[in-house]
């Protein structure tokens, strides 16, 4: 019976984090590629990933962007395919420095990205019919889910807006934003106006700092930074936008107003109306309340999707209602006592660590009593989490994964996995796996693509353990390329001897937690190799590898 | 001789209106107002993709008089002479098949719960059900491949297996491996509460596993690892029934252990076979390498598919069986605009139109290979979608706009026992927004047939009764089984002149 995990220092490890420096993906790509492509922001991302020292921002980065998804495939962003893989990168940053604050404020971030506005469309929505793309998802998707949930974190059957009614009204709110077009020799923005003054540190934190009144050039552009859409507010539609939870009011006539006067140096007073008019609605949105139970409608699908997806979809009414507690209250209290959180609804660190700390999700009784399967983590985090330990155990360490390593480069279901490859909004990011009975499979609101992608991303996920363990354990590889090494002598050295093997895997990779179940299987493959003498390595690689694609060690650890 | 289904999905809500255009020159008139800057963006790339009368490849509607009276609902002009209907350049192809007979088109079909009107859509409070969900395309691709939109934990081709399997004695052995899925879709559909699918990856040339963990740990990485008993996973708990014991362990670990315990001697031959070792039908002795045009993907998965048939044709692995099931599938139809969102939809206008006609290549390259293997005569090809789209265009007059999400929309179907040369439907609305039919400002079609109306004739060829659809193997009106392949279409009307409730497009003869 494996032990309770200790969290004495959890508080301490969470407030370290929390303040842990982390880098950019974009500096990163900056710093150590020449050229902006797939490859290169592939590599950005696999080397922060593996090494990186922000683990607790970068995992919930990888949650954000499983829920805030983009593609990696749009020609329109960025005027290079360098600019686009780029921007995609900035579009990652943004997520990784607002991890922590509220997701209010993350969510009207991104809408004014344009990675966003290119993968839901509504870049160059209109007056008169506008795309409804993005007001769709962006309800559906990003915030209150299809279904308003209940007080135990299960689906209803009431909607939660109304189809077509509510996506037609807030699809006007997204009309008139628009790339910027840019003349680079006048370092001028040419049609349209900033939202931004300038994107620094690359990303999009600044969207509120305009720039003085009536100047039109972008501070900062000269440094090759990404910027965020622009207002064209004569394609704006001005009307009154009325919703199910509450009513946006007209800017009609201030923006008559403000179109009549024949020095136009506050275009920017323009844009101001339109973004305040998405702020306003996004108000309406976050303070937006069941009726049945009085709680807020975000929240509750924030906090579904937030332990299905990093814990369990199989959690319990209490666990469900504790996270939602903390969106509320934007706190939560740590093992020692002590608060994390800004105190502001919607705030995602008191969040995710009324996720992660939850008696729910440390206690391994949960796995004893059969439903490991039900746990999971984020797709990305897990795999991050199965070759995070090999780097760090082999004898070069982390400065070993800087080398173009051919284990992991080569491992054609890690780069599928990464972000911002092109993927289905619905396949990607669904849990790996969905209990019987829980949110997903019960309501039937999973994707019906999310079958088939589940059994592939474990495959792959078998896959890419198999090719780096493959790596890790061939002479040839060791010798030849100098990847991720692990000194083997000493797991060979007791090959023969299964029960002492078993052991110094146990110790080494799965912390003396190893079920005596996976005991049993270790030993039925060890032992299909004599104990001899002759087929030490054979006997070890074979129970190395089950090792690290036991539960305990992919799952738990 | 063995039936071959094939479900062919177009994941993202394909712009099946764009199927079947008016072309009579009042209906192309009001058709073009509706939608006029959509096809005057594919018109400027190309001035064959225009959808004015002359560009339209035009259809016999000799089987469907009804369809050339009059138009009701003219915006207020005057109709001048019947209703004709046209197919765009893009699909001459399924064009030249429905001429010929083995095509069809199922119009103004969507998932519904109990026929419905625009105005009773846009009813408050609600007069009649509406799928929940509706035009979202999560729920709405689950709705289909349920073959009904309420909540189920099975495919309607899955429980047309259970079904059949159980009229007609199948052994429980055997069961498994009358379902391939080939797809990047889902298996879903082919999952019953009993019967699992055959799962084969959607790579081109899977490479076979060994049985011994020796040798899975040292293979290649690029392998395609092929998930037999991988439908497993997708099967648990489905339906009352207990999930496999295995599956309360990790997954990753127990594929590899579900691979070594589930029919792996099966799984080798039937690979080795679909790389190598498959005879041409036509010329025995020659090595089976069907060339499929079109888009690469779809391209390779279709050889798949025939390399299949191939083996099953031969009587060489799997025997011959009475029914196989497979399901094919792209995506990227959610043609929000022209340069943005899933696959296609990203590229230029000139490079998607390009993307549409290599898919509709594929298919009736692969409708070629069929009819040269001599299969033709047995097998149907049967589409789906999400959803219709929205008859007017996002931001008219900008050049990149695409539609929105709408409900209503067309379906092909086609295969040598097709009744083809027919457009199936139980009333296409005028193109007029003021329609009956129609609702909201966007212009969007309220099905007149049930998704499971025309899926449900695959039932009737495959050998099950039109009650047995309803109500199940073994079940009555009163008492259906649980398993009931189609349980809802006694809320529907009858099909147009007839007394069933299903499409009558396949010949049962």
């Amino acid at each position: 019976m494996p032990a309770t995990p200790v969290i004495s220092d959890v508080s301490a490890y969470i407030r370290q984090q929390v303040a842990e420096p982390y880098f950019d993906f974009s500096d990163e790509m900056d710093t150590y590629y020449s050229v902006n492509n797939k490859q290169t922001m592939n590599f950005s991302l696999l080397r922060r990933y593996l090494t990186g020292s922000a683990t607790f921002r970068m995992r919930m980065t990888n949650f954000l962007q499983n829920i805030l998804i983009v593609a990696d495939t749009h020609p329109a962003l960025g005027s290079t395919e360098g600019g686009r893989y780029r921007n995609l990168m900035l579009y990652e940053d943004t997520l990784m420095e607002s991890a922590f604050g509220t997701y209010r404020a993350l969510i009207e971030k991104i809408t004014h990205t344009q990675e966003m506005a290119e993968f839901l469309t509504y870049k160059r929505s209109t007056v008169g019919a506008p795309d409804q793309n993005y007001a769709r998802e962006t309800l559906q998707l990003h915030t209150t889910g299809l279904f308003i949930y209940d007080s135990n974190g299960k689906i209803t059957d009431r909607p939660a807006y109304k189809d077509p009614e509510d996506i037609a009204e807030l699809a006007k709110i997204y009309t008139g934003l628009a790339y910027p077009e840019y003349d680079w020799t006048n370092n001028t923005i040419v049609r349209g106006y900033a939202t931004i003054n300038e994107i620094r540190r690359g990303s999009y934190s600044n969207r509120f700092d305009k720039v003085a009144e009536g100047e039109k050039t972008w501070v900062g552009l000269a440094t090759g930074r990404g910027f965020g859409l622009v207002s064209e507010p004569w394609r704006h539609d001005w009307s009154a936008v009325t919703l199910s939870y509450g009513t946006v009011a007209s800017g009609q006539a201030q923006y008559d107003a403000l179109n009549a006067q024949s020095n136009v140096s506050d275009w920017l007073t323009a844009e101001n109306l339109q973004f305040n008019r998405i702020s306003a609605e996004l108000d309406l949105r976050f303070a937006y309340r069941d009726p049945v139970d009085n709680m807020l409608v975000i929240g509750k699908h924030l906090a579904a999707q937030m332990i299905a997806r990093i814990v369990t979809s199989d959690f319990s009414g209490s666990y469900f209602r504790r996270v939602y507690n903390a969106y509320e209250t934007g706190t939560y209290t740590l093992p020692d006592g002590t608060n994390i959180g800004s105190g502001s609804v919607s705030d995602l660190l008191a969040m995710y660590c009324a996720v992660l700390l939850d008696p729910e999700a440390v206690t391994v009784v949960e796995a004893d009593r059969g439903v490991t399967w039900g746990r999971f983590k984020t797709d990305l985090n897990c795999y991050i989490g199965a070759i995070r330990p090999l780097v760090a155990a082999s004898e070069i360490g982390a400065a070993k994964a800087y080398s173009r390593c051919p284990a992991w480069e080569s491992v054609s279901g890690l780069l599928t996995w990464l972000p911002y490859r092109q993927g289905s909004t619905f396949g990607h990011g669904e849990p790996l796996y969905t209990a019987p009975g829980t949110v997903f499979e019960q309501q039937k609101i999973l994707s019906s693509e999310l079958s088939t992608v589940t059994d592939d991303m474990v495959r792959k996920y078998v896959q890419a353990i198999r090719t780096v363990a493959t790596a890790m354990t061939s002479t040839q590889i060791q010798n030849a390329q100098g990847a991720l090494n692990l000194d083997l002598a000493r797991f060979i050295a007791v090959a023969d001897d299964t029960s002492a093997l078993i052991n110094i895997l146990d110790a080494e990779f799965t912390q003396g937690r190893m079920r005596n179940d996976t005991r049993q299987k270790l030993i039925t493959i060890i032992s299909r190799e004599p104990n001899d003498g002759t087929k030490r390595f054979e006997r070890f690689k074979n129970a190395w590898m089950a090792t690290v694609i036991s539960p305990e060690f992919m799952i738990s650890r | 001789m063995t039936k071959y289904v094939i479900l062919r999905g177009r994941y993202g809500a394909t712009d099946s209106l764009d199927f079947l255009i008016p072309r009579d020159a009042t209906g192309n008139a009001l058709w073009l107002g509706l939608r006029g800057s959509l096809y005057d963006q594919y018109a400027a790339v190309n001035p064959s993709w225009a959808r004015n009368s002359a560009s339209l490849r035009a259809l016999t509607l000799a089987n469907n008089p009804e369809l050339t009276a009059p138009y009701t609902y003219t915006n207020g002009t005057a109709a001048s002479g019947g209703r004709q209907f046209g197919m765009p350049f893009e699909l001459e192809g399924m064009h030249g098949l429905y001429e010929a007979g083995d095509a069809a088109i199922i119009a103004n079909q969507g998932l519904l719960i109990e026929p419905v009107t625009a105005a009773e859509v846009e009813a408050r409070p609600r007069v009649k059900q509406i799928p929940g969900g509706l035009r979202a395309h999560n729920s709405m691709q689950l709705g289909v491949l349920a073959g009904t939109p309420a909540p189920f934990g099975s495919g309607w081709i899955g429980r047309l297996r259970d079904n059949l399997h159980r009229k007609n004695s199948v052994v429980v052995e055997n069961r498994r491996f009358d379902a391939l899925g080939m797809g990047v879709g889902s298996t879903f559909p082919l999952l019953g509460v009993e019967a699992q699918p055959f799962f084969v990856g959607p790579d081109a040339a899977p490479t076979q596993v060994d049985a011994n963990i020796n040798s899975a740990v040292s293979a290649s990485a690029a392998a395609d690892v092929i998930g037999i008993g991988i439908g497993d996973y997708n099967h648990l708990g489905s339906g009352g029934v207990a999930k496999p014991a295995f599956a309360n362990e990790c997954a990753a670990y127990d594929i590899i252990q579900g691979v070594q315990q589930r029919s792996f001697s099966l799984t080798q031959q039937y690979l080795a076979a679909l790389a190598v070792n498959v005879d041409d039908p036509v010329t025995p002795g020659t090595p089976y390498n069907p060339d499929i045009k079109g888009a690469t993907d779809t391209a390779s998965r279709y050889q798949n598919i025939l390399k299949a048939i191939a083996i099953i044709e031969a009587g060489t692995l799997l025997g011959t069986m009475d029914t196989v099931f497979f399901e094919i599938s792209d995506g990227g139809h959610d043609d929000h605009s022209d340069q943005t969102a899933n696959y296609n939809n990203r590229l230029s206008v000139a490079d998607k139109m390009e993307y549409l006609r290599s898919v509709a290549d594929a298919d009736i390259s692969f409708v070629e290979e069929l009819i040269r293997i001599g299969v033709w005569s047995n097998t149907v090809v049967v589409e789906w979608s999400d959803f219709g789209r929205t008859i007017t265009p996002n931001s008219p007059g900008d050049p990149t706009s695409g539609t929105d999400h709408g409900w209503g929309g067309n379906a092909f179907v086609y295969g040598g026992p097709v009744i083809g040369q027919k457009i199936y439907h139980a009333g296409i609305p005028d193109p007029d927004l003021s329609h009956p039919q129609i609702y909201n400002s966007r212009g969007i079609w309220v099905p007149t047939l049930a998704t499971e109306q025309y899926l449900a004739a695959i039932g009737l060829w495959v050998g099950l009764t039109e009650d047995e659809l309803k109500y199940g193997v073994g079940g009555t009106q009163s008492a259906p089984t649980f398993d009931a392949p189609f349980g809802r279409l006694d809320n529907y009307n009858n099909y147009p002149g007839t007394t069933s409730k299903i499409v009558p497009w396949v010949n049962l003869a």
